[in-house]
């Protein structure tokens, strides 16, 4: 075919960096995600629990306010406990995040024959689940790690550096708690978006998937008077996990900790599995 | 017959088989068999020979705690989110909307198929679940059970217990598909109010579906005492149950007034495909 009009020039402007390439698109997919209202509300929301925190962290160090509530210092012990609750009303709150916003990253791409778009370019579809995952990630990051060591460092700072040096493990057991929890709700999220086309199904599935695996876990440990149900109950597991690294195992802990991760980690490796399956463009038969 | 019946009952059997046969919906056989499989492999895979007392306990259990509220919960979406938003998708709405039918008769034939629908796969796991929980029992023992003891009375119960799940939360449902464009904001809203039942003020649980079932239900399940879980034991709360007729007789008035309100509702539904 004749070419009449050469109208078409290559972009010769600056170009993003392959390391940070994913980065484009996690920042176009986040304009995508506030463009609802009710999520942008939904998501605000999410602090309320951590200002909460954080004042009373302030009021649990001051004197002068706690006489008026007869209430002495250190009415609030901050421990693993704390933080424990902290991350599972957080952890709560981020599923929910996941089950709306999740089934909004992959699944239009994928319906509107899209990913090609994506994939023809030098961009590769682990840069593609990265940069989509992100989007859920920081999300997720900034309800859960971001606030659980802000709370550690204004604690820190109220009672001095000592509290902070025998409480150290806080730090390091909130930065894992959360992200294998980023890690577990990054990939649920793309890999139903991926699977179940249908955003609202998709949003539905995940949702499910906790209620589900709970259910049934119980199901199986009644029925077969075992424990090993636990290891279909997600919410157990991360939070077998999590009171492991915060040192605050809950009593009678019937699965270990490290049975715990390698659950989840097995869990991932599937999730990831799927979503490989799922983000293929085209197969050319030879 | 007369013309909206016949409109019915052709609506009734294009959804049936839509409803039965999709590969979309295979999940929803995955989630009402799944009591099963633990139940039919406690019986081949043990040696253990429990007490039927205690079977009988167990199954109550996951009966209230994860069919009702979990599996046939999810699978309600599931089914009756999908007849009207499950069209939209598909593109295919226009078609009825488009033809010589009431938006009311529309409605009642997308209710009545999915209601059938639901009652057929829910009701039906229930018998299998029963019989994966009891067999590995002596035939002597199971006989005097279901024909001279409770037996009978309890899968029956269960049986309607599920059917009125099924046709109480699918009514609620697919009012939300005909009012809401994503129905997931008020299927997470109808859980978590549905979840908080055993806390809520006495006048307040009854205005809920599963305050109703767990009446119909034989046995009721003791609070757990230091159980694990959280906010999740919250769903194995007891309740001062109401009489079974009560029961029966609200979920199906609660059912015909939400159809009536999504009939009405329908009138003025709108096909918007670009947009989910």
């Amino acid at each position: 075919m004749a070419v009449y009009k050469r109208t078409y020039r290559g972009y010769s402007g600056p170009v993003t960096s392959p390391l940070w390439r994913f980065t484009v698109l996690q920042r176009y997919a986040f304009k995508a995600v506030f463009k609802s209202r009710l999520l942008l509300i939904g998501y605000v929301g999410c602090f309320f629990a951590p200002l909460l925190l954080l004042c009373l962290l302030y009021l649990n160090q001051n004197a002068s306010v706690l006489v008026l509530i007869n209430q002495k210092v250190g009415f609030l012990k901050v421990d693993g406990q704390l933080f424990m609750n902290f991350l599972a009303v957080q952890g709560g709150l981020a599923g929910i995040l996941t089950a709306f916003v999740g089934p909004f990253l992959v699944a239009p791409d994928l319906t509107n024959g899209g990913l090609f778009v994506y994939l023809a370019r030098p961009f590769s579809r682990a840069e593609y689940i990265l940069g989509k995952g992100m989007v859920l990630g920081s999300l997720i990051a900034s309800i859960t790690l971001l606030p659980a060591l802000l709370i550690f460092g204004v604690q820190g700072s109220l009672v001095g550096w000592t509290w902070v040096a025998d409480n150290l493990f806080l730090g390091g057991g909130i930065l894992l708690s959360c992200l294998t929890l980023m890690a577990v709700f990054m990939l649920m999220g793309l890999a139903m978006s991926a699977f179940v086309r249908w955003k609202i199904v998709a949003g539905a599935l995940i949702l499910a998937v906790f209620a589900a695996g709970k259910g049934f876990g119980a199901v199986i440990n009644n029925v077969m008077r075992t424990e090993n149900g636990y290891f279909l109950d997600l919410q157990h597991l991360l939070s077998t996990v999590a009171g492991a690294l915060l040192r605050h195992p809950a009593d009678n802990e019937p699965i270990s900790a490290w049975a715990a991760a390698v659950a989840l980690a097995v869990f991932c490796g599937i999730l990831l599995l799927m979503l490989n399956r799922k983000l293929r463009v085209c197969e050319v038969a030879g | 017959m007369n013309l909206w019946k016949l409109q019915i009952l052709a609506i009734i059997r294009i959804d049936l088989a839509r409803t039965f046969f999709s590969k979309r919906g295979l999940w929803i056989y995955l989630l009402a068999l799944s009591p099963a499989l633990p139940m039919f492999g406690h019986w081949l895979f043990t040696d253990r020979r429990d007490q039927l007392g205690d079977d009988v306990q167990v199954f109550a259990g996951i009966f209230q705690f994860f069919y009702l509220r979990i599996a046939i919960f999810f699978g309600c979406v599931g089914i009756f989110m999908n007849l009207i938003r499950g069209e939209m998708l598909d593109k295919s709405l226009h078609y009825y909307l488009l033809g010589p039918v009431r938006r009311e008769v529309l409605i009642a034939g997308k209710f009545i198929s999915g209601m059938l629908a639901a009652i057929t796969i829910f009701c039906g796991s229930v018998l299998v679940q029963w019989v994966g929980m009891f067999v590995h029992h002596p035939s002597d023992l199971l006989w005097a059970f279901m024909f001279n003891g409770p037996g009978m009375s309890h899968l029956l119960s269960y049986i309607l217990a599920a059917a009125l799940a099924c046709i109480g939360y699918g009514s609620v449902f697919l009012w939300a598909g005909v009012r809401y464009r994503n129905p997931l904001i008020p299927a997470a809203g109808i859980l978590v109010w549905e979840s908080a039942n055993g806390v809520l003020p006495a006048f307040l649980k009854k205005v809920s579906v599963i305050y109703w079932l767990k009446s119909v239900c034989p046995i009721s399940i003791p609070a757990p005492k230091n159980a694990g879980g959280g906010l999740w034991n919250l769903l194995i709360f007891d309740i001062d149950p109401a009489p079974a007729a009560m029961a029966i007789v609200n979920v199906l008035l609660l059912a015909a007034f939400v159809m009536i309100w999504a009939g009405i509702r329908a009138r003025k539904l709108e096909i918007g495909y670009g947009t989910d």
